[in-house]
């Protein structure tokens, strides 16, 4: 079951964040091993989890956090636009009302599928941003991620366009990039990944579009002018 | 300039209407970055002989490869196989991955021409593995068109595939109950006998097999059983 956390309702999901923030730490620095985001207190928290951040919670039958993910307007700072503006190297960091930038995708090892098959906190997670971007009307949500992710996704016929060439310094790579949420990519997810129905609820669909457009109407868009 | 070029090719694979006119892309854009020879082939035996195959290397040395089943021992494979990051030879050669068979199939790459290369592995679902390599004349590439490199071959790879009409384990995931209907298909079971062992209708049983059949293009019942074992999917 997905859940969707703004301002207007992070106070109702306190304990469900924080469990979400040890998840993270847990899979990116305790697994993924990226120990320059390490934390003595086991809670993985930067400046983009803040006021403007809509979280996707991914919960199991026990109601325990199993997967997450953030999204951040592509007006106001983001983990693309303050960390990686040197791999937008095509057009500089876009930057829109229409656009929002995704960042901390995880889902617990103990239901994350390796090599390339989703399991279904994954596919959930993928089914809310393509929903997300479809429900505010958005072209698509900027990311970092590994090449090996954006092989799978170019596999899963993904209309996924770089933003720049991937970094290097480790061989390994990170490549921002721009995920386009239409319809016939929905669709298509929903039919290569069994989703029967939208993952996101319809008073959380409501609840994203009422956040989006109170922080554009006040903070972002005279940020912008 | 190559990220531009490298958006180029990126944007052309997505709009070529012949694996023709893809590969005349990729290797204009390979021309760009002074790479002129460069193999791309799935290397896991997964997919049969030649599905994915593509490049203009040395053809004797490819056809000498493959005959002799040379990716078993190469250690360019056995290093593509450990990490999902692009990777020069001569990191294989510094690692002491160069040893007894490994050595030799690098040593006869060397008659053929190929003295040292660059390589991007493709991973997929299920164990697939597809490698790019790149012929690199005489230094090693500079950063930014290693980084193209790794690029231009996310698109490549998926176009080619799209091209030569070839399903991949994540394309075509079995659900559970496809995988225990060809298990039982493959013992020999009948459908009405598999319906009773797994408390099912006769009918469920015959559309979750037939299912399984349009899923890998097959036309009997056994093919499908052989797919999916072949994919990994099933093991009987």
């Amino acid at each position: 079951m997905l859940r969707v956390v703004t301002q207007q309702n992070a106070s109702l999901y306190e304990d469900k964040l924080e469990q979400m923030y040890r998840l993270r730490h847990r899979v990116l620095v305790d697994i993924a091993g990226w120990e320059e985001i390490r934390q003595p207190d086991g809670r993985e928290i930067d400046q983009f989890d803040n006021e403007l951040t809509t979280y996707f919670l991914v919960m199991d039958d026990q109601e325990n956090v199993v997967g997450s993910l953030r999204m951040q307007p592509s007006l106001a700072p983001t983990l693309t636009s303050e960390v990686f503006p040197s791999i937008c190297d095509i057009e500089g960091v876009p930057r829109s009302e229409l656009l929002y930038d995704c960042s901390r995708v995880i889902a617990a090892p103990e239901v994350s599928q390796l090599d390339g098959q989703p399991s279904w906190v994954t596919s959930e997670l993928h089914s809310g941003m393509f929903e997300f971007g479809l429900a505010l009307g958005l072209e698509g949500l900027t990311c970092v991620l590994e090449v090996k992710w954006l092989h799978y996704m170019k596999r899963w016929n993904w209309d996924i366009r770089p933003l720049g060439l991937p970094d290097s310094v480790s061989g390994g790579g990170s490549v921002a990039a721009c995920i386009h949420t239409t319809e016939p990519m929905l669709a298509m997810l929903r039919e290569t990944r069994g989703l029967k129905s939208p993952v996101i609820n319809p008073g959380d669909l409501g609840l994203i579009r009422a956040n989006h457009d109170l922080i554009h109407a006040t903070r972002l868009n005279k940020l912008a002018a | 300039m190559l990220s531009f070029q490298t958006m180029e090719f990126v944007d052309a694979a997505e709009r070529v209407e012949t694996e023709l006119e893809l590969v005349h892309a990729f290797e204009d854009l390979l021309k760009e970055l002074g790479i002129s020879k460069y193999f791309l082939g799935e290397v896991s035996g997964i997919l049969p002989e030649a599905v994915l195959r593509c490049g203009n290397w040395n053809e004797q040395w490819v056809a000498r490869y493959i005959e002799r089943d040379y990716h078993y021992a190469d250690a360019v494979v056995a290093k593509a196989k450990s990490t999902p990051n692009a990777f020069d030879w001569d990191t294989v050669r510094e690692e002491g991955l160069l040893r007894g068979k490994s050595k030799k199939v690098m040593d006869e790459a060397r008659e053929f021409g190929i003295k040292t290369g660059y390589t991007v592995p493709v991973f997929q679902a299920n164990g697939y593995l597809a490698v790019a390599s790149f012929e690199v004349e005489a230094e090693v590439p500079v950063q930014r068109v290693r980084a193209a490199l790794q690029l231009a071959t996310v698109y490549f790879h998926a176009r080619l595939l799209a091209f030569r009409d070839t399903y991949l384990p994540c394309d075509e995931q079995l659900t559970s109950r496809h995988r225990e209907c060809l298990h039982w298909v493959g013992a020999g079971k009948s459908d009405w006998e598999i319906g009773e062992i797994l408390g099912i209708s006769e009918t469920t049983v015959h559309t979750h097999v037939e299912n399984a059949k349009r899923l890998y293009k097959v036309p009997t019942r056994i093919q499908a059983v052989v797919e999916a074992c072949r994919y990994r999917e099933l093991r009987l």
